[in-house]
């Protein structure tokens, strides 16, 4: 046995607007919903973006600090790498800055692509001066001159990217 | 009006609004990628350090390779040739693509899919511009001022 209701004209009416009434505001809720994760996504990258930015910052100050600085003419962003190659062996700077990681990485022009020691100096590509773990987290890089003094006493500059990590980032 | 005309302009109104609220939602979702270019420190140290970069040129008098700020130079004055007979604006224009193709992974199968490299004079004349691969989506730049002009690297996503 089922129970009968009948509705009015106006219930009716009432019913359906409450219908039409819900549906729209599911529909605005859905479109909310898609805005504000996309706004979400947004300032989760601009965030990541900052943070990069945070630490390529913390790079530049590193390389840009006596240990590691060309003096021979102004130039910001330059990398003297014999003074890197001396710093590579002394232990006393292993925790001065609060790293992990710190490398210099030859990267144009491309050559042997191996570390560097006082015999290969400077056919070699890679300068570790710093490597504490070898789970070191995540790396920034730089982009930095290297700047050298080559056979001739002519002064040279490549390209390369200084690598650190730590919590010194 | 008849009731069923009634409850078809009620409809209708509904999906007008419907239909604007998603218009508008898709004009903002849509705005933002276009013409913005998202300054890079990273791109910004990158022109930095190519500027400083010693290239395979020595130029007359100097005896030693210029840098690439000094090749721009001699670039625009068009008066010198390297002392291996090359031309400077070559070399720069070389030297340049190799520096940036080394440093960033360009490709359509990578992150970055393109690039533009600008060197302007100023006045916004341009001295030197080339470039590689697809620029349709969103990009990443960098400038450098230097006495006589500018450098500038776009990277496209």
């Amino acid at each position: 046995m089922g129970l009968h209701v009948n509705y009015s004209k106006g219930q009716m009416k009432i019913q359906q607007m409450a219908f039409v009434l819900v549906g729209v505001f599911i529909f605005f809720a859905l479109v909310g919903l898609v805005y504000v994760s996309v706004r979400m996504a947004v300032l989760k990258g601009d965030s990541g973006d900052l943070k990069e930015s945070d630490a390529l910052e913390n790079v530049r100050m590193i390389y840009s600090s006596p240990e590691f600085i060309w003096q021979a003419f102004d130039c910001e962003g330059c990398v003297d790498l014999d003074k890197a190659m001396v710093l590579k062996g002394r232990k006393i700077y292993s925790n001065f800055w609060g790293l992990d990681y710190l490398a210099l990485k030859r990267i144009y022009p491309q050559g042997r692509d191996i570390e560097c020691s006082e015999v290969n100096y400077p056919d070699c590509s890679t300068i570790t001066i710093i490597n504490k773990t070898t789970n070191v987290g995540a790396v920034y890089g730089a982009f930095v001159a290297l700047c050298r003094w080559d056979e001739s006493g002519r002064t040279r500059c490549e390209i390369g990217k200084v690598y650190s990590s730590g919590r010194g980032i | 009006m008849k009731r069923g005309q009634e409850e078809i302009v009620g409809f209708a109104v509904i999906m007008v609004l419907v239909g604007v609220v998603f218009v508008v939602f898709l004009g903002i979702m849509l705005a933002k990628p276009g013409n913005d270019i998202t300054n890079s420190k990273d791109i910004n140290h990158f022109l930095l350090s190519t500027l400083q970069y010693t290239s395979d040129c020595a130029i007359g008098y100097q005896d030693r390779p210029n840098k690439i700020i000094d090749l721009i130079k001699e670039c625009d004055n068009g008066l010198g040739v390297c002392e291996n007979g090359e031309n400077p604006c070559l070399v720069l224009n070389n030297t340049l693509k190799g520096i940036i193709t080394s440093s960033f992974q360009i490709g359509e199968d990578r992150p970055i899919k393109g690039y533009i490299f600008d060197i302007e004079k100023e006045r916004n004349e341009s001295l030197l511009r080339f470039g590689e691969g697809n620029c349709t989506g969103s990009r990443k730049g960098g400038l450098l001022a230097y006495s006589g002009g500018m450098a500038k690297l776009t990277l496209c996503y």
